[in-house]
């Protein structure tokens, strides 16, 4: 509670909660909710709100945890909990948590959309401009849809959330996109588009449809993310040919989080996937497992955390295997060591980091192109891109679910700092901070970076990399920039920690 | 999901192998330009291939592109896959590799289907034989490289292809039928591909007016 106290940015005092009209429950009953804003989102008392669907919520045995009643099924959860039992029988894991505090139990978005939602039934929206929250239970054919915009470095992102997949169809009229949902109407709304935006000129949502009316210089991407379910659109001008966050500009400060405890190190490659091989044999598999293993060491004996690998041997391992391990081990950061080789330059050397392209979608911007180059014509009736009857639509679905775009800017900084210490501590060219879509990084639900600790395919480098000395050298680089990562995210100074190795 | 249309993707493989007629040893660029000289004289393209600083090269080849833009791409890649002509320029695969279909959709996204060479004789063997059939031993491998090879690897192709055949705007690459996450275990290669010419390495008189 304290962590997140220092958290609070804005309180909203009249927030409303407000059941759909489509409800069977009285649609007219409307209640404020005191709703507090926190940097990962609205904050909600759970009492009125339980109050509101009709359930009771008492206070466990113990006073450690809660009973809901709600529509014939018990729920329990407490504070700080990372489960939930259903009917007493059923865990389900909660993530996140409930927070309790002394004006009761009080529950993010993100609850009550993975309780209320996924688990009870209920679909859930957050009308951020109005501070409302809408609750309709699931069959109701009316979708909320939580509009989110946000212009950065000369690309607006328009975020349309839906509390789960519907069926719909984006068509493009002369203003611009238009959403049309197929099945389910869009939940009555009052939301008006206020923002100033040089490239979306309005934002209307009516019936089943949101139109989007982008400036005539602009064009736009669109794709989906899941998880929650979101249509994004990427508006740009025409001229730019695609958005890239550029490498070296921090965007903004990273948002706090709670604290540096879980590390998995990801030794690339492995089994029948070599990786880059040396002039003389080396293969990229094996001095990544050495280096990880190194690395393990070297952070735990200098900072308080726990440090996985993906893989102790050689063994081959699925790309999204690795990022899975440090979700469901709810890894705080995610190494994935590599060596990098290039192809006729044997003079290639020096360390890159990686994080992950936002744009890591050739596609979009091919589908991008695409369009423009098909939709030229004025008045053109040319749809958009689209994607139906494209084979691999179900699996771009799946692909560009990116859990790792909520954690871009941290992975950026961390990526940075890095490449910092390497070009530091070994007098390396300093061949920056990169983006590339690597796969590896794709799904990984924390800070996420993938590093390239030297070109194998330059045989001075080989055999240096041979060297566990050298290896040592690179190991205590990234050890600092670790240190200096966490002091940054958990708000202390680097000199709290032992700047020496500890051997 | 790796496991993706294989099956319908290698009978569409063989179906285009024999449709095209380039079954077996697929016959070279030089020998179709000089074979038949009442065609249409060859156009000069650059294909694309890997060389200094992580970049991707011109390498120039007179090579007739017509027929259907199916026929076309499996023109360049046959001619890519031979290797470069300049010798600063690197094959993109350490070895032999083939085409064995292409798929090319209404809204231009290449599926090209590669696989180390001999492989598709042996999937021929497999699929059309009755009964029990004699498959040769075909040794299968997986590409290696690091990050930075793999990028050049993957977008040597995608180039080719992309910036050749005015239909193609996406490439999807798929590795002996199936579709590829990555080539090597970086570049994720699960979605189709538009090309990048920033890759392409810029005349040297572009790069350094002073010299
Ligand atoms: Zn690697």
């Amino acid at each position: 509670m304290k962590a997140l106290a220092g958290r609070l940015l804005l309180v909203c005092s009249a927030a409303v909660l407000a059941l759909s009209p489509a409800l069977a429950q009285p649609a007219t009953s409307v209640s404020s909710v005191s709703s507090v804003m926190t940097a990962e989102g609205p904050l909600f008392p759970l009492q009125p709100l339980v109050d509101q669907l009709g359930g009771t919520l008492t206070p466990g045995p113990d006073d450690q945890g809660f009973r809901l009643q709600l529509d014939e099924h018990t729920y329990i959860f407490g504070p700080e909990s990372g489960s939930l039992v259903v009917d007493d029988e059923e865990l389900v894991p909660l993530r996140p948590a409930p927070i309790g505090g002394s004006q009761g139990i009080q529950v993010p978005l993100a609850f009550l959309r993975a309780t209320f939602g996924e688990v009870m039934g209920y679909r859930f929206g957050w009308i951020e401009a109005e501070s409302r929250l809408v609750i309709e239970p699931r069959g109701s054919r009316e979708l909320p849809v939580l509009v989110d915009v946000v212009n950065l470095q000369g690309l607006t992102t328009v975020v349309l959330q839906f509390p789960e997949a519907p069926r719909y169809r984006v068509e493009d009229s002369l203003g611009g996109p238009v959403l049309h949902l197929l099945d389910d109407r869009i939940a009555p709304t009052a939301w008006r588009f206020e923002d100033s935006d040089p490239l979306v000129r309005n934002i209307k949502i009516r019936d089943r449809r949101v139109e989007l009316d982008i400036s005539v210089d602009a064009s736009y991407d669109t794709y989906t993310l899941e998880s929650p379910f979101r249509v994004v659109f990427d508006v740009h001008p025409r001229s730019q040919r695609s958005a890239t966050l550029p490498s070296n500009d921090l965007i903004e400060p990273p948002r706090p989080s709670a604290g540096l405890r879980t590390i998995v190190l990801d030794p690339g490659h492995g089994g029948g996937e070599t990786g880059a091989l040396g002039p003389s044999g080396t293969q990229e598999k094996d001095l990544t497992l050495l280096l990880a293993r190194a690395l393990k060491t070297r952070l735990e004996s200098r900072l308080p955390v726990r440090v996985l690998l993906t893989r102790t041997e050689d063994t081959e391992l699925a790309h999204d295997s690795r990022t899975a391990l440090a979700n469901q081990n709810k890894a705080d950061l995610f190494i994935s060591l590599h060596l990098n080789s290039v192809a006729g330059g044997k003079s290639a050397h020096g360390a890159e980091t990686y994080f992950l392209s936002l744009q890591a979608s050739d596609a979009r911007a091919a589908r991008s192109a695409e369009w423009e180059n098909q939709g030229a014509d004025a008045g053109s009736e040319t749809p958009p891109p689209s994607d139906a009857g494209d084979p691999l639509y179900d699996l771009q679905l799946i692909l560009w679910d990116l859990a790792q775009s909520e954690h871009l800017i941290e992975s950026q900084r961390l990526a940075a700092l890095i490449q910092e210490e390497l070009n530091g501590a070994l007098g390396l060219r300093d061949r920056g901070v990169k983006q590339a879509p690597f796969r590896v990084l794709m799904g990984a639900a924390m800070p996420a970076v993938l590093v390239e600790l030297g070109f194998i395919s330059n045989p001075e480098e080989e055999r240096k990399l041979q060297d566990a000395g050298y290896r040592s050298q690179l190991v205590d680089a990234v050890t600092r920039a670790v240190v200096r990562f966490r002091a940054m995210i958990e708000g202390h100074s680097v000199d709290d920690e032992a700047t020496e190795p500890t051997e | 999901m790796t496991a993706l249309r294989r099956g319908p993707l290698w009978g569409f493989a063989l179906l285009v192998t024999i449709w095209i007629g380039c079954g077996g040893a697929a016959p070279s660029a030089e020998d179709d330009t000089t074979a038949d000289d009442t065609r249409t004289s060859g156009q000069t393209i650059n294909l694309y291939f890997p060389g200094e600083g992580g970049l991707l090269y011109p390498d120039p080849r007179d090579l007739t592109l017509t027929g259907s833009p199916e026929e076309r791409v499996r023109r360049v890649l046959d001619a890519l896959l031979e290797g470069p002509r300049q010798e600063s320029l690197q094959a993109i695969f350490s070895r032999p590799t083939e085409v064995v279909g292409v798929y090319l959709t209404d809204s231009g996204l290449a599926y090209i289907d590669l696989a180390p060479a001999g492989v598709t004789a042996k999937a021929e063997a497999t699929q059309e034989g009755d009964g029990p059939v004699e498959t040769p031993e075909v040794e299968t491998w997986t590409p290696e490289a690091g990050s930075l090879q793999e990028i050049q690897m993957a977008y040597s192709l995608v180039n080719s292809v992309v910036l050749n055949v005015p239909e193609v705007t996406r490439v999807v690459p798929l590795w002996m039928g199936e579709q590829s996450m990555t080539f090597a275990g970086h570049l994720d290669t699960s979605r189709p591909l538009a090309a990048a010419p920033d890759l392409i390495a810029r005349p040297k008189a572009d790069a350094d007016p002073q010299a």
